[in-house]
């Protein structure tokens, strides 16, 4: 048994871990589960900020000790990895041959398994779209113990990937990695003044770079709400030197981590729950620029704030809450001017906001759209915790019902409800369909599913349906 | 605060009933265990969405483990067990009962670290939660009324303080209790000022932050602390 929670440490709770090493063991582990009517949490390197991977005494199958990359392939790009290797290793594995993926997150920490369970977006999901697209071949196991392969001309693949652990797991991957003319990023840098200039600067450099990521100061009000930073980047074609390769390379610890050190009760990095302190960086980020284009290494750029290991910490207890609403692009900034403005009205203020443009993804959990994204870090004080809860709910209502979607990796609100509100009946049924014939028994959950209420088709929890579909998984056995 | 989620063991009546119906007062969940199924039905009945019954015979030791199990799940998880089952039957001055003494050890001591035990391994294993022995004064020495009650106090506060030396770098605080006399179904047939269990269990809770063997009175603390250190031969000529 082990205390848990996700990245923003609000779900603490206590659970069954179970170390899952190779795919006989979680066979072992359905077949227990059956005959002591339990159910199983899936999990990878825990990094969802909500209760995704979480299980309140729940058995969670930690899948982090399948971690092996069992095939890598120069010539085609092409990588086959069990699920628990971590981004990290594999960004390492490939960078050394001059690959990439084709999207990573934010956080190298996190599994291979749990990214594509969530279906994880890059700085360049305006191109490039999400994880998943760049998959070739996944292996799966529902919860009838065998290992299935399923490729993109099964309507299935387009169904597991990005559907939260909820038809089983899936055991191993094969991506396409793409080729890069360097380990370094030609990274520019914009400073805009208000949100319309975020919008206009975006448009524009998302026409020609790779990768764009907006860091907006929540603080900035009137005139200047919105204002912020903007980077964009794309792949230098000067080829690294030997000392840029082993730099990226090599996992490091920033200088600031050490000062901060987010682990020690008193360290400086918990200045940051002071809003004032906050308010003051922000101004110094958006008022000084030091550079206006830079080359940088792509782990420091896609993962930067790996160099803070743990930082997440600094907001404990109270922990820290990602709200992260995805909007039509044609509405986007009349819907984010409102949000920031009602952020300060409620003195709400995020301590990072964070502006990603994307477009749609051909999977049915497709959380994005054509859309952007705004991905707000509230801080939870104690005191104000049911006050920010609330105002989040509303929120979220607020824009689920002007067409906003939301993504399961960043959720601790959906409700049941909420689903329909962007899912199409069609769709809803699909996915009920798929989880009936991969999981009829229930066993995949968490309680992020529990609160979302879903399940297979209506039934006594751990028995099967008379009557559900009969089980007829498509995919080829392996 | 938190509401936190509390098994109590021997909570059908008296001083585990008493901390049942205060916690689940102010917000807590609590899940109550004994025998009698209708007297914790009845306990419950003062909140019944914050008390949930199970009834058990903590002298069957092997159900307990599954049981503790299906009681943290129902729960949603476990921040505090109270241990405050105990029997202390009549026994005549010249009444030397086998049986009847290993009765009282099977309630009071085997019983407890059944429960104990489990509640240790789960709190030390996440590093947190708070685990409370309902001890009394009466094992603070050997008095000649129930010998066997005497020991079986004396034997869970040192059963307790070993876990608590245990546990204390893990985050978890041992708490052991050791009221006076109480008013409760235990005491009924005893005539002496006996405290009500209101103000002990109130007095329980505020303490329940603090580690260690807790006296209810501040007079029983000093008096034992004195008691204590009584030769044998002195302290059995005190009139009690
Ligand atoms: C600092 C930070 C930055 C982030 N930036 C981004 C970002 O830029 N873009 C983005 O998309 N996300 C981002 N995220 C979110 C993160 O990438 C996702 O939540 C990801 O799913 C976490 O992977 P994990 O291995 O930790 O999975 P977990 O959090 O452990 O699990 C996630 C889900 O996957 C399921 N799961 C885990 N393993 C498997 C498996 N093998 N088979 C089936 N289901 C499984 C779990 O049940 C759960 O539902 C960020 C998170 C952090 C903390
Ligand atoms: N009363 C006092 O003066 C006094 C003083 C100091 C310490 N204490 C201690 O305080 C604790 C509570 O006593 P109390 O005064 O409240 O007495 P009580 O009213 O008789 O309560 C005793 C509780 O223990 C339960 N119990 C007894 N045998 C059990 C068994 N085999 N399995 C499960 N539960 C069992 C009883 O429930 P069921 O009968 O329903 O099983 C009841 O809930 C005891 O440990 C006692 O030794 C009492």
């Amino acid at each position: 048994m082990r205390r848990l929670s996700g990245f923003g440490m609000r779900d603490l709770h206590d659970a069954y871990v179970i170390p899952i090493d190779r795919e006989e063991a979680l066979r072992e582990l359905l077949d227990l589960a059956k005959i002591s009517r339990r159910q199983i949490t899936l999990r990878g390197a825990g990094q969802s900020y909500g209760d995704a991977a979480g299980a309140p005494e729940g058995w969670i199958a930690d899948l982090r000790p399948m971690n092996q990359i069992l095939n890598w392939d120069q010539t085609t790009g092409l990588l086959t990895a069990q699920a628990g290797v971590t981004l990290a290793t594999l960004c390492r594995h490939v960078l050394a041959d001059g690959f990439w993926p084709a999207v990573v997150s934010g956080t190298s920490a996190i599994t291979l398994g749990g990214a594509l369970a969530m279906n994880i977006h890059g700085k360049n999901a305006f191109r490039e779209g999400t994880l998943g697209e760049s998959v070739t071949e996944i292996v799966v196991m529902g919860s009838r113990g065998i290992a299935k392969r399923l490729t993109p001309d099964d309507r299935d693949f387009w169904i597991w990937i990005g559907g939260a652990g909820q038809f089983g797991a899936i055991l191993q991957a094969t991506l396409r990695m793409k080729r890069l003319p360097s380990a370094a990023l030609e990274v520019r840098v914009f400073r805009a003044s208000s949100l319309q200039e975020q919008f206009e600067i975006f448009e524009r450099e998302t026409a020609d770079q790779e990768y764009c990521v907006g860091w907006l100061d929540g603080f900035a009000s009137g005139e200047e709400l919105g204002r912020g930073l903007i980077h964009s980047a794309r792949s230098s074609e000067t080829p690294s030197s030997e000392a840029e390769l082993r730099r990226a390379l090599q996992p490091r610890r920033s200088l600031a981590s050490k000062i901060l050190l987010p682990e020690r009760r008193w360290g400086l990095g918990r200045m940051l729950q002071f809003p004032l302190v906050r308010k003051v960086i922000h101004a110094l980020k958006s008022d000084v620029i030091l550079h206006d284009h830079f080359r940088q290494n792509c782990f420091d750029f896609h993962f930067l704030l790996d160099a803070l290991p743990n930082w997440q910490k600094v907001f404990s207890p109270g922990g820290l809450i990602q709200f992260q609403p995805f909007v039509p692009w044609d509405d986007a900034l009349n819907t984010f001017r409102t949000l920031l403005q009602d952020c300060q009205d409620h003195d709400f203020v995020p301590s990072l906001a964070v502006l990603k443009k994307h477009r749609a993804s051909p999977f049915a959990l497709d959380y994005a759209g054509d859309s952007y994204s705004l991905a707000l870090d509230f801080p939870v004080q104690l005191h104000r915790e049911s006050q920010l809860l609330s105002f989040l709910e509303g929120q979220t209502e607020r824009l689920l019902m002007q067409g906003s979607r939301f993504y399961f990796a960043k959720d601790i609100l959906l409700q049941p409800q909420h689903l329909g509100m962007f899912l199409a009946p069609s769709l809803l049924h699909e996915l009920q369909d798929a989880k009936s014939r991969w999981d009829p028994e229930n066993l995949f959950t968490s309680a992020q599913a529990e609160r979302m209420g879903w399940q297979a088709k209506p039934n006594e929890k751990g028995s099967p349906t008379a009557g559900t579909v009969e089980p007829q998984d498509r995919g080829e056995n392996v | 605060m938190k509401p936190l989620r509390v098994i109590i063991v021997g909570g059908s009546s008296g001083l585990g009933a008493e901390l049942a119906r205060q916690l689940a007062a102010r917000g807590d969940e609590v899940a109550i265990l004994a025998r009698r199924a209708d007297a914790l039905e009845a306990v419950a009945r003062f909140q019944p969405d914050r008390i949930r019954t199970y009834p058990h015979d903590v002298t069957h030791t092997d159900e307990a483990a599954a049981l503790f199990e299906d009681i943290c799940r129902d729960l949603g998880g476990l921040d505090l067990l109270i241990y405050a089952a105990g029997i202390m039957p009549q026994i005549e001055p010249n009444e030397f009962d086998t049986e009847k003494d290993q009765a009282i050890f099977r309630v009071n001591v085997e019983g407890a670290i059944a429960w104990c035990n489990l509640a240790a391994t789960r709190f030390q294993a996440v590093g947190a939660g708070t685990l409370v022995g309902i001890g009394s004064v009466a094992g603070d020495r050997g008095r000649p009324g129930h010998p066997a009650y005497h020991a079986s106090k004396a034997a869970l506060a040192t059963y307790l303080e070993s876990l608590r030396n245990r546990l204390w770098r893990s985050g978890v605080r041992v708490i052991t209790i050791k009221p006076g006399p109480l008013d409760t179904p235990m005491t009924q047939h005893l005539s002496m000022a006996k405290m009500p269990v209101a103000v002990a269990a109130k007095k329980i809770i505020r303490g329940l932050n603090r580690d260690g063997e807790q006296y209810l009175q501040l007079s029983h603390r000093l008096i034992f602390a004195v008691l204590r250190l009584l030769p044998s031969a002195i302290f059995r000529r005190i009139r009690r």
